[in-house]
């Protein structure tokens, strides 16, 4: 097989300053198409800021981020979307008014292109298309596991199963990166379990992931590369078990002997 | 919420309109006013209460048809058939009515056409807009500038071009005619929109609203000034609608011209809440930044709400210049854009039955009360109707803040 010539997603030089706070400085991490790559670093390390800027939710002051290859300036949440993203967030952000069928509906909204028009003439075109659509909710769903809740109002599930819903809702989207901002926080040990083999397969479907995670067994598990972030710079890259044995590592999790 | 519940509110509400009704004597006017409520409400409680039929229909439809719940077929089926009975009752109520009443009906028909566009900016896409009868009087004088004053076009604008110029001479000739200004004037409202909009809806909330009362001021100040165009504060004449050889006249005949857009606007607005489109608005109220990175691009959204509303508006212009024949630029004060929103607020938002309930009950309860007060106390107690009127909607508010049919945001 012949590698991909870019990398599906990468950033170059990233920075991003809120006023005289400099939460990311002078990034550059690779995310090569199939591959589930982690983000590690302490609290305020500045992890969940970078997949901000990467999905367009805050600016970057210095730096750009490429995907495929190419330059995205100015992006915006909905463009990046629209480039094949989706995220889930680290403070689950579902729809409140919702069933969780409704909300992974939602996570379909980038591939109908319906406007007004087709809203207001409908006919069969519209019908089949709505079962299709609805085929992708269900078996998003069914994905992660959770057949049988379609009815049920997305805020009534236990936690873990809140993050497995956005989980469902960013696949519904049909995204080329999956970006997972902490997803086994709160769990235990069996659900953290489960979540990696879920993980796993969402990778195996063919979408490459981007992983923030806090939890070690989690993150050395899964990952083919691992970039650790300290005050928002880069100070440690590579396979699981280089980083693990890395004295910078060691120190910026336990502090300095 | 299950249908049974459903039903049980609506089927409470439409006795109490009822009750409220009866000892105004029978009066015609009370009439209206429980058959316009009572009677969707009525059929929904009948059809709402027997579990059988849904459950049937649940084990019916497919699996992939029942992801939106078994709650929402049931509930549906039981809501098109109220729609239905509603239509009916609105079809035969002139025949109850006299001519003053009829009159009534006619304007609660024209504020229901206001309500539910102004229903989709404010209720669906959160947009509070102050402003939004300006779009009302863009409406109203695109018919009547399209429909006669061909040569006041051609003088305002001072154009020379031959082919403007030969348009204008064949719209001189023919007017638009009213059924070709209809959409037109909807249109135009709509484009008027998208242009304030631009600018405008970069703001929010009471920010918004501000300048959309100052949008107004402009519409209104423009209207009353620029004579050579609008034919300033005197007004200026709008044709009868009229279809082959009959023009309508009489106000039933009216009536049934409302009644007919007000039942195309209701098919149409369903169909755009269920779509996409009323997806969209419904993730970015629920929580506009997971809303945007499924995708949802939030301005186009909003902007697709604003001019919504104010298509409505301009048809709801057109069916005021047309029953009026003269229209001046009072008709269209701040005053209106305030009232329009009360009758969203106080039915509800986001439902189409509460701000139907708003509108006809806010347009006719300052009529009612005046007959019911005549004399009842003292001579001239009917003077005190407007104080009696506010107090009422005082304590509406007070009593149910989510509207007579509002919707508290939660699903179950």
């Amino acid at each position: 097989m012949i590698a991909p010539a870019h990398p599906l997603l990468s950033v170059e030089r990233l920075s991003v300053a809120f006023g005289g706070l400099q939460a990311v400085s002078n990034v550059s991490l690779e995310v090569p198409s199939g591959a589930i790559i982690s983000l590690i670093g302490p609290n305020g390390a500045g992890k969940t800021t970078l997949f901000n800027c990467v999905t367009g939710f805050v600016a970057a002051s210095s730096g750009r981020v490429c995907w495929e290859g190419t330059p995205v300036g100015g992006l915006r949440p909905e463009r990046a979307a629209s480039l094949g993203m989706a995220r889930t967030f680290q403070n689950l952000r579902l729809f409140g008014s919702m069933t969780c069928a409704q909300n992974v509906r939602i996570g379909t909204h980038r591939l109908e292109n319906e406007g007004l028009l087709g809203a207001v003439l409908g006919g069969l075109a519209w019908r089949g298309r709505r079962e299709r659509m609805e085929r992708i909710v269900l078996e998003a769903m069914a994905f992660v596991g959770l057949e049988g809740e379609a009815d049920r109002p997305a805020t009534s599930l236990p936690y873990g199963l809140q993050r497995r819903l956005e989980i469902a809702r960013a696949l519904a989207s049909a995204p080329r990166l999956l970006l997972l901002d902490e997803p086994a926080a709160g769990m235990n040990p069996s659900e953290k379990r489960d979540l990696a083999g879920l993980v796993r397969r969402i990778r195996d479907r063919g979408v490459t992931v981007l992983l923030i995670e806090h939890d070690m067994p989690v993150v050395m598990d899964l990952s083919e590369r691992i970039y650790v972030l300290d005050h928002g710079e880069l100070i440690c890259e590579g396979a699981p078990a280089a980083v693990r044995s890395d004295p910078r590592v060691v120190e910026a999790y336990l502090g300095k002997a | 919420m299950t249908a049974r519940n459903a039903a049980i509110r609506a089927a409470g509400w439409g006795g109490a309109t009822g009750l409220l009704a009866l000892p105004m004597g029978g009066m015609a006017v009370a009439l209206w006013t429980a058959c316009s409520a009572a009677s969707w409400c009525v059929l929904a409680s009948v059809l709402g209460a027997v579990p059988s039929p849904k459950r049937m229909l649940a084990s019916a439809v497919p699996e992939h048809w029942r992801l939106t719940g078994s709650r929402i077929v049931g509930s549906r089926r039981a809501g098109t058939f109220a729609w239905f009975a509603a239509a009916i009752g609105a079809c035969v109520l002139p025949a109850l009515l006299g001519r003053a009443e009829t009159n009534l009906a006619a304007d609660v028909l024209l504020y229901i056409i206001l309500a539910l566009g102004l229903n989709v900016t404010v209720g669906e896409a959160g947009l509070f807009d102050l402003g939004y009868v300006a779009f009302y009087a863009v409406g109203a004088y695109a018919y009547a500038i399209l429909s006669r004053e061909g040569d006041a076009i051609v003088a305002w604008l001072g154009c020379a071009s031959p082919s403007a110029e030969g348009m204008l001479t064949a719209l001189r000739a023919q007017g638009i005619g009213f059924w070709a200004a209809l959409p037109v004037a909807g249109l135009v409202a709509a484009a008027v929109a998208a242009l304030v909009g631009l600018p405008v809806l970069r703001l929010r909330g009471d920010y918004l609203a501000i300048a959309m009362l100052g949008f107004q001021q402009i519409v209104q100040r423009f209207l009353e000034n620029e004579g050579a165009l609008t034919g300033g504060p005197s007004g200026i004449d709008a044709p009868r609608p009229a279809f082959g050889s009959f023009t309508f006249r009489t106000r039933s005949d009216h009536y049934y011209l409302r009644l007919a857009v007000v039942a195309i606007l209701i098919l149409l607005l369903r169909r755009i809440l269920s779509s996409r489109i009323g997806r969209a608005w419904r993730a970015i109220r629920d929580d506009e930044l997971a809303a945007r990175s499924m995708g949802i691009d939030v301005r186009r959204a909003r902007m697709l709400a604003f001019m919504i509303g104010a298509f409505c508006a301009g048809v709801a212009g057109v069916l005021f210049a047309a029953k009026q024949n003269r229209i001046t630029p009072s008709s269209f004060g701040w005053q209106e854009s305030i009232i329009v929103l009360s009758m969203v607020i106080l039915g509800g938002r986001r439902s189409l039955a509460g701000v139907i309930l708003g509108a006809a009950l806010l347009t006719v309860l300052p009529e009612a009360l005046r007959e019911v007060l005549r004399g009842a106390l003292r001579e001239g107690f009917e003077d005190y109707r407007m104080l009696i009127y506010g107090a009422l909607l005082v304590c509406m508010m007070a009593l149910r803040p989510q509207g007579l049919a509002g919707r508290r945001e939660a699903c179950g």
